[in-house]
């Protein structure tokens, strides 16, 4: 009676378990699908700030480091440890110091890069830098009285830029000085590396020759964009920082002149990046490495530096780390988004909560600390940059 | 109790979440639910097309018999040639009905008092019988489809027990350690209501074809019953 039966579905069970195993379709990563791209914030770069609030507060903190850092920048102006002294330097400076390093990096670019870089550069209130000569000649149609060419804001035409500027000011001390170099560095690179990408396929002939030379550039390039950057934080007069970083442009200009290549630039990048993330004792140069977006879908571009401060900056006011975090070197990182209004939407929610006695008390007061200080001010017509922002708390760079 | 749970929770995030890795990396007793579900679900189709076949091949006879029946061809004849071999379904019924009224007929004194109940028990049993193989193994099907969602429910929950076990040894709540364990967890469920959704469905339409089939061969053993009875009539009569 079971004869026909057991055959065929014996036959038709296999012939499952063959889908199964063959073609069965896989179960494709969600990422795509929900994984809003975070705005990515890290604390560090308000540590400085901090500092000189705590300062404030208990004159302690202030007295021993910056005299320290403050004696160690000038000294080292070869440029190696530009991150880490320059961060505890005082922020007025910074405004130029943030231009300049940029403007190195982007200017050498070739032809290609001035048509892409046409994007407004973002108008910055700073009085010391009007020297338009610096931009690209592309650039002089453009209405815009500083055409700076800061690879971050780029993209966006920034008309309101100066009331931003304003805003992170309220917000309070928003922009710690060094720690913004870095990052732009590296997306001014990121830029970069696109921008060779393209011009690789036209220029593929002259690839491997120049590589080693322009290894060895790259350093010298970086080194005199950081020291550019250092002199400029380091309240060197403005008028130097652009000296400076004129110099520095020329240099890179020429350099990139030369050759143009797509490889020799990710050289260059990774050494960036690795100095950046192994060449300071702070983590701070480490995060900075990891800023950016992470998928690559949404510019993060689009959020300039001093934004994204003046959030950070919003949001330590009320944070309260617990006692003994910082110690316990342990960091987490929450992911929230936010409506237009700049209010929290939904509930902050730790990524991943350190394993540490701690951590769930840290997360809890991250997540507070987003709650408590909420509505942001953030430019509304970036909505889209931060509707989901990841934010990393580090206590040890809260004290 | 599990090192090697945790270990393999640890170590699953960068594994591929085929369904075959999944079933590889899952606990022992997963492993046996699904392969019990697995075998169940065999089973099952097994069932199921042995009865479609069964009774798409009765229904058929059913319908060539009747019409062979009442085509107006002689009984005997037809009992000579049906007589011979092996029967199912309304055949049987025929032959088993005519044997009886032979046999009561064959002495030098017909046994006709009682014939009529006598061919009237012969058919119940004979109907009986086919409705016994049309109804056979239905209650397997009936069971695999109620009880395989609950087996397979206890391999999910096992296996997130297990997973669970499994975090508490690594102390990691990241979600991307658990999700491999319960993922595998899930697979015993979705088996589970692999095998028992078309056994429900199944059940459901085999056995009311079964009744079918049953109830036909009742109004042909009343009517051939009524024939008979005629006939038994008459002769006492005569």
């Amino acid at each position: 009676m079971i004869r026909p039966g057991l055959p065929t579905s014996a036959v038709l069970h296999v012939a499952l378990f063959a889908w199964i195993l063959f073609a069965f379709p896989q179960p494709k990563p969600l990422e795509d699908a929900v994984v809003v791209d975070a705005m990515p914030i890290e604390f560090v770069p308000v540590a400085a700030t901090s500092q000189i609030r705590l300062g404030q507060k208990t004159a302690k903190p202030k007295d021993e480091i910056a005299p320290k850092d403050v004696k160690q920048a000038p000294k080292e102006t070869d440029g190696t440890r530009a991150g880490t002294d320059a961060r505890e330097e005082p922020p007025p400076p910074m405004p130029e110091a943030k231009p300049t390093p940029p403007v190195p990096e982007a200017k050498p670019t070739p032809p290609q890069k001035v048509a892409e870089l046409p994007k407004p550069p973002e108008p910055k209130p700073e009085p010391p830098k009007p020297e338009p000569p610096k931009p690209e000649p592309v650039k002089a149609p453009e209405p815009k009285p500083l055409p700076k060419p800061e690879p971050i804001k780029a993209p966006e035409p920034k008309p309101d830029l100066p009331k931003e500027a304003e805003k992170a000011k309220d917000v309070g001390e928003g922009k710690p000085p060094v720690v913004k170099d870095p990052p732009k560095d590296t997306q001014a690179l990121d830029k970069l590396l696109d921008d060779q990408k393209k011009a690789d396929e036209k220029k593929a002939a002259d690839a491997k020759a120049a590589a080693d030379a322009k290894a060895a550039k790259a350093a010298a390039d970086k080194a005199a964009a950081d020291k550019a950057a250092k002199v400029a934080a380091a309240k060197a007069a403005a008028d130097k920082a652009a000296a400076e970083a004129k110099a520095a442009a020329d240099r890179a200009a020429a350099q990139t002149a030369s050759t143009a290549n797509a490889k020799p630039f990710a050289g260059q990048i990774s050494d960036v990046l690795n100095k950046n993330a192994t060449g300071s004792s702070a983590g701070a140069q480490a995060k900075v490495a990891s800023l950016g977006s992470p998928t690559g879908k949404l510019n993060v571009t689009h959020m300039t530096q001093s934004e994204t401060d003046a959030l950070i900056g919003q949001i330590k006011r009320c944070w309260n780390p617990p006692i003994g975090a910082a110690e316990a070197a342990i960091k987490v990182t929450l992911r929230f988004s936010l409506n237009q209004d700049g209010t929290l939407n939904g509930s902050p929610e730790p990524i991943q909560t350190p394993q540490h006695p701690l951590g769930v008390g840290l997360a809890r007061s991250a997540q507070r600390a987003l709650i408590q200080c909420g509505p942001y001010r953030m430019p509304a017509d970036k909505f889209a940059a931060w509707q989901s922002v990841e934010a990393t708390f580090d206590p040890k760079d809260i004290f | 109790m599990n090192p090697e749970v945790a270990q393999a929770a640890l170590a699953a995030p960068h594994v591929d979440m085929t369904l075959l890795s999944m079933f590889w990396s899952a606990h022992i007793v997963v492993k046996l639910v699904m392969l019990g579900l697995f075998s169940a679900s065999v089973w099952c189709w097994a069932i199921i097309v042995d009865k479609l076949f069964l009774f798409m091949k009765t229904r058929r006879q059913m319908d060539n018999f009747e019409q062979v029946f009442w085509s107006g061809q002689s009984l005997e004849d037809l009992y000579r040639t049906l007589a011979s071999r092996a029967n199912h379904g309304m055949p049987a019924l025929f032959v088993a009905a005519m044997r009886e009224w032979k046999r009561s007929h064959e002495g030098g004194r017909p046994a006709i008092g009682s014939l009529q109940q006598r061919i009237d028990k012969v058919m119940d049993v004979t109907i009986g019988r086919e409705v016994d193989r049309f109804q056979s193994n239905l209650l397997v099907l009936a069971t695999i489809g109620s009880s395989s969602p609950f087996i397979g429910l206890f391999g999910t929950v096992w296996g997130i027990m297990t997973a669970f076990q499994g975090i508490a040894a690594s102390k990691n709540t990241s979600l991307a350690v658990v999700a491999p364990g319960i993922a595998e967890a899930l697979l015993a469920t979705a088996i589970g209501l692999v095998a028992a959704i078309p056994a429900v469905i199944a059940y459901n339409k085999l056995s009311s074809d079964a009744g079918a089939l049953g109830g036909r061969l009742e109004t042909f053993a009343d009517e051939f019953s009524a024939i008979l009875s005629r006939q038994i009539d008459e002769r006492q009569a005569a």
